[in-house]
């Protein structure tokens, strides 16, 4: 029986995140037991964020989920996940990130010259990171971002807030709570699974659902590690990956933030701002950078491929 | 389960022999990954540590010991205690007492519970020793008060047990004042009750008696420190700032009292401090760096897990299995930091806790008062360590053997608070 | 007499902690400043968290050696005081031999985690974004210089720190 050494930092708290690698755990252990199971330490408990690559690079262990934003930079592929002007498109349409999906192949494709399995995308991106504002500092267009000091985390947000006039803020996770209350920020970047978890929605009461930026939540292998699994074991653990890329984002979206999360912010006072058709073109002009220095990253052929089959312009 | 006694044996013969804390730590936790998962599992040396090191919030720790050392070359810490002094002579134990009160209120500046020993230790203990308190008092009340931090907010293991949970922050926040006050007042009052019973730990006041004039000239001498305070809170509390980045806010306050208003630091003098506090800072980053390693070997083999699960199947009466509970987390906040504590056993115990009927908000605020235990056990507790670097004259024994009455003291509150959760939770529910 | 080697990596130890005196004076300074940049004129750095958070590990990982040298890490020993000459020297090797036996771990761990980032581009995701193996190599430079000064003070009882702290190699 072989034994696969699995992480990730997210807590069972997140219960909209935690739902697809919990079931996948579950999916995979009872696959066949004889032959493969999963030794599985969440909350990051073992290894922080940030540890997690070197980890699975040493070979320390065998298998870790990723929030892709996490390291855009160091697998730039993984970039067209979070692009600004393409995210609406790819949330909107998930199958294109589904295995066997072209842009899922050129992905996975691109991720194995750097050594490394991608099993799965959880079958898409989860919904958008908008602007969360305070009260007393409300975002609700985007003229209102100039001058706002915003909390952001990824190098695409960052680049878009600061076009758009406003301060892209640092803040530690652990103070973004502290800041919002006191006025250290204005605004946060964030998604709403993000904003449930932190209780970040006690000190925000606007939301401008412009897309900045998203992510998944893949499963990641060393290359060699995966290869060297025996047809039985990669079975077993297929059943898994089968299960979180038809479930995960899916019911994160769906039975958690538009059944749960939203209904609850809004009772709870939250005002909404759509962004419209002239806010989402500025949005896409603005980026055409980000986007370009993505492009410059990944290569050309590449880059545009992928943005290609990302809004559905090629297949 | 016989391997996690050998490595904890181990990690205890280290210290016995005089190892670095660290070294123990480390090593221990070393033989462990690697007597789990062979010499593969080594690679968490490094991971763990710096996943632990790297890191915002920590750097409260080297720059409230810079403006300790800071403050240190200034008449500030002696006039703070002349004041007392000149005010409450007529009580015995009075310093003591001041000191709690003291990390009380910088319990309100700082979230990290070690910042607030670095901070009061350095001025507190000399001055303490000086006017002939014993090093048990003196050491023990800075040590076992500096986790006041943890409790009173702003507070960073409340925001993670939030994150945890799914409890509202605010709420713990509020959640933490009245126990924060009671287990101050819990200190002083037994503090008072000891030098009652042995008064030669703490001699009364002999000088000439004060007059009120001499009352007020003792107040001017503390306006420095007094603004000091107010513009640190003032750069939390206006916004200024975050908690870990007021440090730095009160770092450079004191640099101004220490070189601009008193002159007490040249250019060398300057250098001299920068140097002790990068030296001091890295001494007590390099245990906790290490004590993660030891930690995150008890975690390969889920040993929290075990514990913590035995006790869940006993079948016991409530309120038995809650004192249990409290037990085990004690025993854990041994071994194991605070921020490990309240990752490795919120998931397991939370459900049990909820499924006893008790409140998610109650409990968070008991792991804190349970963490206000663990950082001053050994032999993972970074308090005795953090005093021990920025008051080298005390022996590391001798801070260790001082909390052991503090401890029965945070553990008898505890108990209260836990058989009577409505204690906790008034103050909540009013605001609520 | 003091060998060569022995100063050597006993100057490399007070340089390195020389330069965690700035950092210690660069994380006030900065810090201050991002906070009021962004209060005052909503314009912070995008380095100031990435970096000053490095300088954390730096102050446990590069001052080690030297506080090493000083007998300044934290222990309680009471045993080996009380001891005679020759068990203290026992107790001494034993320290010594853990000491490098971990040390030497570490650095070798650390220097690989380096090199894989290196070789791999790997950054952090930030705007700054830092390439994570500059950071990284702090565990193999710190490690094998503190393992070196387990190795010297082996032979001897810590030196008691002059009163500026500089060895006589710098000197
Ligand atoms: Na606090
Ligand atoms: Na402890």
């Amino acid at each position: 029986q072989e034994t696969l050494t699995g992480v990730t930092y997210i807590p069972p708290s997140y219960e909209d995140l935690a739902y697809g690698y919990q079931g996948f755990v579950e999916a995979v252990n009872k696959a066949d037991p004889d032959v493969l199971q999963l030794d599985f330490y969440d909350s990051g408990r073992l290894l922080k964020a940030d540890e997690q690559l070197p980890a699975l690079r040493s070979g320390n262990i065998d298998l870790m989920f990723h929030t892709t934003s996490y390291v855009t930079r160091s697998l730039p592929i993984l970039g067209i996940l979070g692009l600004p002007g393409v995210v609406e498109a790819l949330y909107e349409n998930p199958d294109r990130l589904k295995r066997g999906s072209p842009l899922f192949e050129l992905i996975a494709g691109e991720l194995e010259k750097q050594d490394l399995k991608l099993l799965t995308l959880g079958g898409g991106i989860f919904e958008p990171e908008y602007i969360w504002s305070t009260a007393n500092a409300p975002v609700t267009s985007i003229d209102d971002i100039k001058g706002k000091k915003v909390r952001v985390v990824s190098y695409e947000a960052t680049d878009v807030i600061e076009d758009f006039g406003g301060a892209a803020v640092r803040v530690p996770s652990s103070e973004l709570y502290l800041a919002l209350q006191r006025g250290t920020v204005d605004a946060a970047v964030a998604t709403i699974s993000t904003i449930n978890g932190r209780d970040l929605n006690e000190q925000t009461a606007n939301v401008y659902r412009l897309p900045l930026t998203a992510f998944a939540i893949g499963i990641f292998m060393r290359k060699d590690r995966y290869d060297a699994l025996s047809d039985e074991e990669k079975a077993a653990l297929d059943a898994g990956v089968e299960w979180f890329d038809a479930e995960s984002v899916k019911a994160a979206n769906e039975e958690y933030f538009a059944k749960q999360y939203w209904p609850a912010f809004k009772e709870a006072g939250l005002s909404e701002y759509q962004a419209d058709e002239a806010a989402m073109q500025k949005l896409d002009e603005v980026s055409e950078d980000v986007r370009e220095e993505w492009i410059g990253q990944v290569g050309d052929e590449v880059g545009r491929r992928a943005i290609a089959l990302a809004l559905g312009k090629e297949s | 389960m016989i391997e996690p006694i050998i490595v904890v044996a181990v990690m205890l013969g280290l210290i016995a022999i005089g190892a670095p804390i660290f070294l123990a730590l480390g090593a221990s936790g070393l033989l462990g990954l690697y007597m789990a998962r062979g010499s593969m599992a080594f690679f968490f040396g490094p991971t763990s540590l710096f996943g632990q090191l790297n890191s915002f919030e920590l750097l409260a720790l080297p720059l409230f010991i810079l403006m300790g050392n800071f403050l240190a070359a200034t008449p500030v810490g002696k006039n703070l205690f002349h004041a007392a002094v000149a005010w409450l002579h007529w009580l015995r134990g009075s310093l003591a007492i001041s000191t709690v009160g003291a990390s009380a209120v910088f319990g309100a500046v700082s979230g990290v519970s070690i910042a607030g020993v670095a901070a009061v230790g350095s001025i507190a203990v000399p001055q303490m020793l000086e006017r002939g308190y014993s090093r048990t008092i003196a050491a023990g009340s800075v040590v076992s008060s500096g986790a006041l931090a943890m409790l009173i907010p702003p507070s960073v293991p409340l925001i993670i047990y939030g994150a945890v949970s799914s409890v509202s922050v605010a709420d713990l926040f509020i959640g933490g004042i009245v126990p924060g006050i009671a287990l101050a007042t819990a200190l002083a009052l037994y503090l008072y009750i000891r030098v009652r019973i042995y008064p030669e730990e703490a001699p009364a006041y002999d000088g000439e008696a004060f007059t009120w004039g001499d009352r007020m000239r003792a107040l001017g001498g503390i306006w420095h420190a007094i603004i000091l305070i107010v513009f640190v809170l003032g750069a939390i509390y206006s916004g200024i700032a975050t908690p870990s980045e007021a440090a730095a806010f009160g770092a450079f306050g004191a640099f101004v009292i220490a070189v601009v208003i008193f002159r007490a630091l040249d250019f060398k003098g300057i250098v001299k401090v920068l140097g002790s506090t990068a030296r001091i800072s890295g001494a007590i980053l390099l245990i906790m760096g290490c004590a993660r390693i030891f930690g995150d070997y008890l975690n390969l083999v889920r040993v929290p897990d075990a514990i913590t699960s035995a006790l869940i199947g006993t079948g016991l009466p409530p309120e038995i299995v809650l004192i249990l509970v409290m037990l085990v987390l004690v025993g854990l906040g041994m071994l194991v930091d605070a921020v490990s504590l309240i990752v490795v056993s919120v998931p397991i115990l939370l459900p049990l806790i909820l499924a006893l009927g008790y409140d998610p908000l109650w409990f968070g605020i008991i792991l804190v008062m349970n963490l206000e235990i663990a950082v001053i056990t050994p032999p993972v507790g970074l308090n005795l360590y953090t005093l021990k670097a920025v008051v080298p004259t005390l022996r590391l024994e001798e801070i260790i053997r001082s909390v052991v009455p503090f401890v029965f003291v945070q553990f008898a509150l505890l108990v209260v608070f836990v058989l009577f959760p409505s204690i906790s939770l008034w103050l909540p529910n009013l605001v609520r | 007499m003091l060998a060569l080697p022995v100063k050597i990596v006993e100057g490399v130890g007070w340089v390195l902690q020389a330069i965690g005196l700035f950092a210690v004076g660069f994380m006030a300074l900065t810090i201050c400043y991002d906070a009021m940049m962004r209060y005052l004129f909503a314009a912070p750095t995008s380095w100031s968290l990435e970096v000053n958070s490095y300088l954390v590990v730096y102050l446990a990982v590069m001052t080690a050696a030297d506080v090493h040298r000083r007998g300044e890490h934290i222990a309680i020993t009471l045993w080996p005081e009380s001891a005679g000459p020759a068990t203290r020297r026992v107790l001494r090797v034993i320290t010594a031999v853990v000491g490098i036996i971990l040390c030497s771990i570490l650095a070798w761990r650390g220097y690989l985690m380096s090199h894989d980032a290196f070789r791999y581009g790997e950054r952090v995701s930030s705007a700054f974004g830092t390439p994570t193996w500059i950071p990284y190599a702090m565990l193999p430079i710190g490690f094998t210089t503190l393992a070196l000064q387990f190795l010297i003070n082996a032979f001897r009882d810590p030196k008691p720190a002059q009163d500026d702290g500089v060895p006589s190699a710098v000197l």
